[in-house]
């Protein structure tokens, strides 16, 4: 066998694999999402919520210069509908005027608080309680990052569970009473609960509700909401059925605080600090009764990049953010000694997520070069290439359909061909276009870049 | 060999994946068409006959005459709006729309659907016949409570509440807890009252923690003092999550018989210790006062801040006890709540 059939039997076979990690994934969100469905139906109703088994809940929202959005979104966060919830707003060192428009706007004044907990995060310079909302409590600390911020909030949180979020996140009025089920089906074992972040580029806002659901005009956002929706309805839901969920993202996680505390809080310095707490979670909590969940029910609306620069920035951050955790984390890959954690998710996170770009760039180099040489097996090649857009419309497909049958919120048959053909089109220019950021990504890692990048929003329609 | 046949190969599995694709647009349209059909005909339904169901819900016309309205068109969505209006409604009314029911048919086809092999017809059928206020259903529905789905069972369950016979249902809570799990009791006792106290004081002695768990706190939700020396005992000798949900229960009830075994769980681990102190400072006995000023030592935060807040709901000698303990190690904890109490929150 010569070494080009080598590298060639070797692309079938990981592509094999891809296709058929995919594959499964979708198969086995579907079932999920049906069972969820079905459950749901003839679950309990609404009126548990009063009942004493619902926990107290702390909201923490990290906020670093959003003067612009943050008096409406922790407007939003104080009129959710839960039964006991403290939000926490986590003013990490802004040079801007949030904490000023929070003074005036919620009147806030200095009280003593100590911190609950040790966590390792930037000093904290003040707390401040709102003599207008008695839940609503500030601190001001130096910058320190998102999960220092985030640290500094589990500190002082009162709570047994902690809600992390965006500050320029909306939730949904029900998303605590959602994203508290799970933990109430099984409290002594629930440790980490994510919801579903959807895009509400296009969809308009008002007082911290998300009004009529739109799509945006940008295309940038389109295909951002397509990716959106297959990442959290196939890939989170998939991962989630056998416990093995590797990420629960940043903008919306409901956490058990003496969990997250025991294992240290966030790691903080990193960029991926979302997906980095939970692989930690997993390993240090391995032979425990525990779950790391996910359910598509509770939704939180966030505002997707518009412009290639500030996409391109997150996207490798992300990248960074996966390689730094991934590297951290070696030690359990294959490792049956965390079951379906180290045996699946993380070796595929590994090929498919973190290698994966790397050999679809070989691929874009080498296919050219290989048929200019007339090495290119045209027949086998087309075959591959249809083969491989159709299994990607195909999973977009179910992801798109999945939000048809699983949410009350219905889009209109044009948005749902919108989105159907932007699936399609998203390999054409998209794709690449991520495949950069990813690689930058990449490359930023291993020059030792673990810098967040401005993140610039435009700010959420108005009703 | 392989690569000669690797293109059928290929071309089979494009065949295979288009054919889902276009499955999946199918089931999607029909799924959509079938949507907007049922949407239109609700309107339909509600536009034809809601009129003359509300004025029968009002008791403004006969039930003979909306029975000859309704009589061989019934669909789907007449049973939805008629169950509807039926959940407004109480007393003789109520009694009407079950007559109403029977009249059309709509029991008997529930009565159909409990027998169905499928659980989610089964459940469906369990729940329609406690709205319908089928009192007849009883002895049916007390049989679903054990069948082998769950949902069927809890389906059952809020059946027999909504007929009034949450009697049948507390004595065998003790079977059904878990198969239940603790949302569906905590459900089951929100929708009833204090109805199912008895069952849950059977659930505090129930073999499995969880369930003496969810049975502690929904004891504590009722403010139930029938509980109280059960949840002496809990406290005393239990799992530590039982322990702890006792000692909420017992805060909640303000039950001053158990300020001896609270105090004694303030030597526990700290979220017993949480939980103990909470419970103490509602319950307002200021014996309680040094056990939990030694709180105040702890090294653990949380445990300060729980010790200080209970001792601040005690009053001036509670304030004290603080204010007296500069000398420990995380003082500030505690100190922090004095100008400020409860406002913090």
């Amino acid at each position: 066998m010569t070494w080009l059939e080598i590298v060639g039997y070797g692309t079938l076979i990981y592509l094999f694999c891809y296709q058929s990690h995919i594959a499964i994934l979708t198969l086995v969100a579907v079932v999920n999402l049906v069972q969820n469905r079905i459950k749901l139906r003839f679950g309990p109703s609404v009126r548990l919520y009063r009942s004493a088994l619902t926990p107290a809940i702390t909201l923490i929202a990290p906020a670093y210069n959003e003067a612009a959005t943050i008096v409406e979104s922790v407007t939003g966060l104080t009129l959710l509908q839960y039964p006991e919830v403290e939000v926490l707003v986590v003013n990490d060192g802004s040079k801007d005027e949030t904490l000023a428009v929070l003074r005036t706007a919620f009147d806030l004044e200095v009280i003593p608080r100590e911190p609950l907990r040790d966590l390792p995060h930037a000093e904290v310079r003040a707390v401040y309680r709102s003599r207008r909302i008695p839940n609503l409590t500030v601190i001001d600390k130096a910058n320190g990052g998102k999960a220092d911020a985030l640290n500094a909030g589990i500190s002082f949180a009162r709570h047994p569970l902690f809600c992390a979020i965006d500050a320029d996140s909306v939730l949904a009025a029900d998303a605590l009473e959602q994203i508290v089920q799970p933990y109430l089906a099984a409290p002594e074992e629930t440790v980490a609960v994510g919801g579903f972040v959807r895009i509400a580029n296009g969809s308009s806002v008002h007082a911290g509700r998300v009004g009529a659901t739109a799509l945006p005009r940008n295309p940038l956002a389109l295909f951002q909401i397509v990716e959106y929706l297959r990442a959290f309805y196939l890939g989170r839901l998939g991962w989630s059925a056998g416990n093995a969920l590797l990420i629960i993202s940043g903008a919306f996680g409901l956490f058990h605080t003496e969990s997250v505390a025991a294992v240290g809080g966030y790691l903080t310095g990193s960029v991926g600090e979302d997906m980095e707490l939970i692989v930690r979670l997993h390993r240090q909590l391995h032979g425990r009764r525990y779950r790391i969940t996910f359910i598509p029910e509770p939704i939180c609306w966030t505002e997707a990049p518009e412009s290639l620069k500030v996409l391109g920035r997150q996207r490798s951050r992300w990248q960074r953010g996966l390689a730094d955790t991934l590297w951290r984390h070696r030690s359990m890959f294959g490792n049956k000694r965390y079951r379906l954690v180290g045996l699946l998710a993380i070796p595929c996170f590994w090929l498919f997520e973190l290698l994966g770009p790397l050999l679809e760039l070989a691929g874009y180099l080498v296919i050219p070069v290989a048929a200019l040489l007339g090495f290119l097996n045209w027949s086998i090649f087309s075959h591959l290439l249809v083969l491989s857009i159709l299994l990607g419309a195909l999973v977009s497909a179910c992801a798109v359909l999945a939000e048809e049958f699983a949410t009350e919120r219905i889009r209109s048959s044009g948005q749902v061909l919108t989105l159907l053909a932007v699936a399609l089109l998203e390999n054409l220019g998209y794709r690449q276009l991520t495949l950069y950021w990813r690689i930058q990504g990449l490359w930023q890692y291993l020059r030792g870049n673990q810098s967040w990048g401005e993140m610039t929003r435009r700010g959420f329609t108005k009703a | 060999m392989m690569i000669d046949e690797g293109p059928h190969l290929l071309l089979a599995g494009e065949l295979l994946l288009a054919a889902l694709l276009g499955l999946l647009l199918l089931i999607a349209l029909i799924h959509r068409l079938w949507r907007q059909a049922s949407s239109r005909r609700r309107a339909a339904v509600a536009a034809l006959d809601e009129e003359s169901i509300a004025a029968f819900a009002a008791g403004e016309i006969a039930r003979d005459r909306l029975i000859a309205q309704l009589k061989g068109r019934l669909r789907p969505q007449h049973e939805a709006l008629l169950l509807g209006y039926a959940a407004q409604v109480a007393g003789e009314r109520s009694a009407d729309f079950s007559a109403l029911f029977a009249a059309l048919g709509l029991v008997e086809r529930q009565y159909k659907r409990l027998r169905s092999p499928f659980w989610w017809r089964r459940a469906g059928g369990a729940r329609a016949l406690g709205q319908m206020g089928d009192g007849a259903a009883v002895p049916l529905l007390v049989g679903r409570l054990a069948d082998p789905n769950p949902a069927v069972g809890f389906a059952a369950a809020r059946a027999l509440i909504d007929l009034g016979r949450a009697d049948l249902l507390a004595s065998r809570l003790a079977e059904q807890a878990l198969q239940f799990g603790p949302l569906h009791l905590a459900d089951l006792v929100a929708g009833t009252g204090d109805e199912l106290t008895e069952g849950l004081l059977q659930l505090v002695a129930h073999p499995s923690p969880s369930v003496r768990q969810t049975a502690c706190e929904l004891l504590g939700q009722l403010r139930s003092t029938a509980a109280v020396p059960l949840l002496g005992d809990r406290l005393r000798h239990d799992t530590l999550p039982v322990q702890s949900a006792a000692a909420r229960a017992a805060g909640a009830i303000g039950a001053p018989e158990l300020v001896d075994p609270l105090t004694a769980a303030l030597g526990g681990a700290p979220s017993l210790q949480r939980a103990a102190a909470e419970a103490l400072g509602r319950i307002g006995d200021p014996s309680a006062i040094p056990a939990l000023a030694a709180l105040l030592q702890s090294d653990q935060r949380t445990v300060v801040d729980a010790g200080a807040r209970a001792l601040l709901a005690l009053g001036a000698d509670g304030r004290r006890a603080i204010e007296e303990a500069v000398a420990a190690p995380l003082a500030k904890v505690a100190a922090a709540l004095l100008p400020v109490g409860e406002g913090s929150r």
